[in-house]
């Protein structure tokens, strides 16, 4: 089972700022899909975060408070 | 020397309290740009770590011999010197002089302060009619943890006095290290306060994992020779035991603050900002803050990791001088019992009504409201839901459109999926 998910997203600068959400921490908690909706949500079935897009710009503050906000701390920004 | 911030004042700013709520201002004062000195004092010994696995992973025995190499460490020496800031730990705060601008501690020294931050966390509670014997233990730090661990390992009968969080917690790591706990617990049902159905569900939970729950019962004598040796109940029933843990809830550490001017009634009580009424150059972040949230127009104090990380935001932006900043925000927390998630997002008070509660299979989901308006929604075992649910909280929903979102065909929830209320206003 593919427990990693990776993809990339370009800041407004235009540098790379890469997001890696690590299923094998992820315990459902929400926090991300709640501080950056357009960004995670919580699938029903496996109660973990799923990505929603690859195209959040304008987001990168959001994006930061749930990787801050992540109990777990599944999310990183590369 | 003294850094000159962007804002123009050389800002020195102390934080007291080195757990998650302190290093957090630390982490966002930088993050913001603030150059002055900081200094973080702390009252334990180790380096900043994380406190809600101490109640889990850890009591199973996932510990090594120091929080600063476990994975519950939060900021190790690397991270600590690259933020730039001074600390001073294993030395409890002991008072806060106002007029001379400084924070004592108990060694004697003192730091001086532009602006403080009192994030000295909540103690647990002990009633004062247990009697002091040996075998009566709390959970609150990394050290309790180690020590509850093996007193769990130890002990022929561990009875918890309490069935809230804390206590259910406990019980379950209890129950998977081969302990049949006792939970004895005052209310009819545990976790009472979120409504008779709820409780009902988990104490269900409990009891099938083998967990003697012992609901409507209050302990009138605490007895032993020295060490903990039974306990008796209202019914008469008398329990042996070697190891009581007592989950009473927490109280914000405060004593400390005493005489010092401020306003302590349940916490630092603070503006939307979090910043003390009593006194600007004052903040509070973390499980000592009792601050105006805005979202649902109350004062509130909640003793979260996630409430912890937002005061944090705030502070920063506050010091740096943003005059907008505000702690307007869902409280969440969670609670892992018996390998299932309960979560909860919202803030109940006395009153509130428990508006619906909706079943799936071993999936539960509990709203409450006041005035129509959605103030908290919980969950069991259902992480879906209880994102969704966040949302029409945050986006002050009622109850009935929530509930909906439950039960409504799947297209419903697809549309729901892509509207973010937080963002909406």
């Amino acid at each position: 089972m593919d427990v990693r998910k990776q993809f990339h997203v370009t800041e407004n600068l235009g540098d790379e700022m890469r997001i890696e959400l690590d299923l094998g921490k992820c315990a459902g908690h929400g926090v991300c899909a709640l501080e950056a909706p357009e960004i995670f949500d919580i699938d029903d079935e496996s109660g973990l975060a799923v990505l929603r897009t690859e195209r959040p710009e304008g987001r990168e503050a959001a994006v930061n408070t749930a990787v801050r906000g992540c109990p777990e701390r599944a999310i990183t920004i590369a | 020397m003294p850094h000159v911030s962007t804002d123009g004042v050389a800002s020195r700013v102390v934080v007291v309290g080195a757990s998650l709520a302190g290093l957090s201002v630390v982490r966002a004062l930088r993050q913001a740009g603030h150059r002055g000195d900081l200094v973080l004092i702390g009252a334990e010994a180790h380096h900043p770590y994380d406190r809600p696995p101490l109640s889990k992973q850890i009591l199973l025995g996932d510990a090594v011999s120091d929080p600063s190499t476990a994975a519950i460490a939060l900021a190790g020496d690397g991270e600590l010197a690259d933020l730039g800031v001074r600390t001073r730990l294993g030395v409890r705060a002991c008072g806060l002089d106002l007029a001379g601008g400084r924070v004592l501690l108990e060694d004697g020294t003192a730091e001086a302060f532009d602006q403080v931050v009192l994030a000295t966390g909540a103690a647990p509670r002990r009633p004062s009619s247990l009697p002091p014997l040996a075998g009566i233990v709390a959970l609150r730090t990394w050290d309790d943890a180690v020590a509850l661990h093996a007193a769990l390992r130890r002990a022929r009968r561990p009875v918890m006095l309490g069935g809230g969080f804390i206590g259910l917690e406990v019980a379950t790591a209890a129950a998977t290290l081969g302990r049949t706990p006792i939970v004895v617990e005052g209310a009819p049902t545990p976790l009472h306060r979120f409504g008779e159905q709820v409780g009902r569900a988990v104490a269900a939970i409990h009891r099938h994992q083998g967990i003697d729950m012992r609901t409507g019962r209050k302990v009138v004598a605490v007895e032993g020779d020295g060490r903990v040796e039974r306990i008796i109940l209202d019914d008469a029933t008398v329990i042996d035991t070697d190891l009581l843990v007592v989950g009473a809830g927490a109280a914000p550490a405060t004593s400390w603050l005493r005489g010092s001017g401020l306003d302590i009634s349940d916490g630092v009580v603070c503006d939307d900002a979090c910043r003390s009424v009593s006194d600007p150059r004052v903040f509070a972040a973390g499980d000592v803050c009792r601050w105006h949230n805005p979202l649902f127009g109350r004062s509130m104090r909640v003793e979260h990791r996630q409430a912890a990380l937002r005061h944090a935001d705030v502070i920063a932006a506050a010091i740096r001088g943003d005059g907008a900043a505000s702690a307007a925000f869902v409280p969440y927390f969670w609670s892992d019992q018996a390998g299932t998630k309960i979560q909860f997002h919202g803030h109940l008070q006395p009153g509130d009504t428990v508006h619906a509660v909706h079943r799936d299979g071993a999936r539960l989901a509990a709203l409450y409201s006041r005035d129509g308006v959605l103030t908290g929604a919980l969950t069991i075992g259902a992480a879906g839901w209880s994102a969704r649910l966040a949302r029409q909280v945050a986006g002050r929903a009622d109850p009935a459109t929530a509930l909906r979102l439950l039960t409504g065909p799947p297209h419903q929830r697809a549309t729901e999926n892509s509207h973010h209320p937080l963002e909406s206003t």
